[in-house]
């Protein structure tokens, strides 16, 4: 019951969202107000049952929100407003030169040399847990579920820096602290 | 609500974007198409093999038997010893029991007879694709979670490209030409489904990912041995002593099971080891209401209850590292959210798909018109479709034995090749919708018939 009532909730501070931004000028009231209603809605969704009410109550949300993006396509007129020509700088223009080896520079450095930093990073947390006396259960799945999230926080970091020195700077940080963490708290 | 976020980071956050998009968005695409199908992995198995018997509950007397008889019969025909033997339960998902071993796997009747072997070529097809993209499956599972990786760099990498992308939550151009209604559709599905993406994502990458990070924690912290990684996890394994006792009393386990814990649903059985005194019985049981795929429990070969891993009550870490699989596959809360899963994993197949389509677009509008590349992204979106259901169609035709993989990656390649040939002379995407279109019909009859 209280399940349902968080999703509900939750629904519900979709709509106010969707009423909040459809107006002419934003209300920050009414956008505090919406946003408030889906938290509450987390919240009792969460005190009803856990994560499994979380989920429950993030379903409903996403299905009243999905439901107002189908009305606002189904009602959208016809235009022909040109769509953003921002370039993303990917691949060449014309005569323009590949730059290969940057190219694979950068790969190495956000896939193979990014998962290890990550891999790492995980190790030192893992070994922090463990000095801080925390269960194996607790320690093995923090770094079991950090490498992933390390490692694609550390490849857009990688991405989006332009210096090659600051990348560097990225990679070793974490490497360095994981290298330390492990041979002080692991049994390397 | 606006994001102030720096003009050269939203410009450095697109080009991320695009890049991350480009080397994985065939993959992504593949990856987000299989996993909307797998949402229906038990209700694929039973319209691949409609004729396995089926049944609410599960006799516990009838499941022993059917567990010494595949033994019986393993035995007459001198197969090599079990290392483990499994039962799956009866759920209302799959109202089936089926008795597995190393090498086969058969269906079980009421009485515990063996009936007819299993039979999920598709299904296990379908599987495999998404766990490991059909490749050796360390080497396969670790890529596709550096799959998962990169969908979380995608969502990250694509709010901060967009500062707009809240504010214009609501606004969608579906009626717009020139790329507006694609991109409309691309960010608005985006930021209403990233709680689902993100979820997916992180859990996907970290069940991919696992046999990496539990290799680095073995050899950091627990000398090499991987199993102690997992054992304070997921619980203990059986310890082996190899000389010869009678099979445990798995029917007396079950009884205590249901006695000991009525709230409850045992679905599996693991013997391990089994006729070895180390030989242990453990079984599988869902707690509803949670995310869990449910909590180990033991038992002796008397079938008395020694103890459980703790998912279900444990230490956090326990029971999220639990909660990866159902959230991932979105089997906890029966057939509406499986409903939910797939149409949301189709708006992901949607990001993915028009992503690629965007950038393309936007180039040909600055007057770089590349054919064959257009040709080769609508043979991955329209293509991929078209072989995944000649793939299904062939396996109700020819039988479990389709090779089914075989089918996949070379109709994959030959299509793939066709279209970039065809693309500068011919509208490759409308005869690849079309044929999609047409091959989903096709699969949807040959399910029907089967």
């Amino acid at each position: 019951m209280t399940v349902a009532a968080g999703a509900a909730a939750a629904t519900g501070g979709i709509l106010l969202l969707r009423t909040a931004w459809g107006g002419e000028r934003r209300d920050a009231h009414a956008n505090g107000r919406a946003w408030a209603v889906l938290a509450l809605g987390v919240l009792l969704a969460a005190a009803g049952h856990g994560a499994w009410g979380v989920a429950m109550a993030s379903l409903a949300a996403m299905a009243a929100a999905t439901a107002c993006l189908g009305r606002a396509a189904y009602t959208a007129a016809p235009g022909r407003g040109g769509a953003s020509q921002r370039r993303a700088h990917m691949m060449p223009q014309g005569r323009e030169p590949w730059h290969l080896g940057r190219r694979t520079l950068t790969f190495l450095f956000t896939v193979p040399l990014g998962l290890i930093a990550a891999l790492l990073a995980g190790l030192a947390l893992r070994a922090a847990a463990g000095m801080a006396g925390w269960h194996d259960a607790d320690g093995n799945v923090l770094a079991l579920m950090a490498v992933p999230v390390i490692w694609a926080i550390l490849s857009t970091i990688l991405l989006i820096e332009p210096s090659r020195a600051r990348q560097s700077l990225w990679l070793a940080a974490p490497a360095l602290a994981g290298g330390v963490a492990i041979i002080s708290g692991g049994n390397i | 609500m606006s994001v102030a976020v720096d003009k050269d980071v939203v410009k450095r956050a697109l080009s991320a974007h695009a890049a991350v998009g480009l080397l994985a968005g065939a993959l992504l695409y593949l990856i987000s198409l299989t996993g909307t199908l797998l949402v229906f992995y038990d209700e694929w198995q039973r319209i691949e093999q409609p004729n396995a018997p089926e049944m609410i509950h599960a006799d516990p007397d009838a499941a022993a038997r059917a567990a010494a008889s595949i033994l019986a019969r393993e035995d007459a025909s001198g197969i090599k010893p079990t290392t483990h033997l499994y039962l799956h339960l009866p759920t209302s998902d799959l109202p089936r029991t089926t008795v597995i071993t190393d090498t086969q796997a058969w269906h079980v009747d009421g009485a515990g007879r063996l009936t007819v072997p299993e039979e999920n070529g598709w299904s296990d097809f379908l599987l495999h694709l998404h766990y490991r993209l059909h490749l050796p499956s360390t080497l396969g599972i670790t890529i596709v979670g550096g799959l998962g990786v990169m969908m979380v760099g995608l969502i990250m990498s694509g709010v901060l490209a967009h500062p707009r992308i809240f504010r214009d939550a609501f606004r969608l151009r579906a009626r717009s030409r020139g790329g507006v209604g694609l991109a409309d559709w691309h960010n608005r599905l985006g930021v209403w489904t990233l709680p689902f993406t993100l979820a997916i994502a992180v859990t996907g990458a970290a069940i991919g990912l696992g046999s990496v990070v539990s290799f680095g924690l073995a050899e950091g912290f627990y000398k090499g041995k991987v199993e102690d990684v997992y054992t304070p996890i997921f619980g203990r394994d059986a310890v082996t002593d190899e000389a010869a006792a009678p099979l445990p009393d798995i029917a007396a386990a079950l009884r205590t099971m249901k006695a000991r814990f009525p709230d409850v649903a045992a679905y599996y059985v693991i013997v391990h080891d089994p006729r070895t005194k180390g030989q242990m019985v453990q079984i599988i049981a869902e707690h509803p209401r949670r995310l869990i795929y449910g909590d180990n429990y033991y038992f002796d070969d008397r079938g008395r209850f020694t103890g459980s891993s703790g998912l279900s009550d444990g230490k956090l870490g326990q029971q999220i590292a639990a909660s990866n699989y159902k959230l991932h596959f979105g089997n906890y809360g029966g057939l509406t959210v499986k409903i939910a899963y797939a149409l949301l994993g189709l708006a992901l197949c949607v990001m993915t798909a028009t992503g690629l389509s965007i950038w393309i677009g936007k180039r040909e509008r600055r007057g770089l018109h590349q054919p064959r590349l257009r040709g080769a992204w609508d043979g991955v979106v329209w293509g991929t479709p078209v072989i995944l259901a000649l793939c299904f169609v062939t396996r109700i035709v020819m039988g479990n034995a389709a090779p089914l993989v075989a089918i996949f990656w070379v109709g994959l390649a030959f299509l793939l090749a066709g279209a970039i040939a065809a693309a500068p002379h011919w509208p490759v995407k409308r005869f690849l919708a079309r044929m999609a279109f047409a091959g989903g019909a096709a699969a949807l009859i040959a399910g029907l018939a089967a």
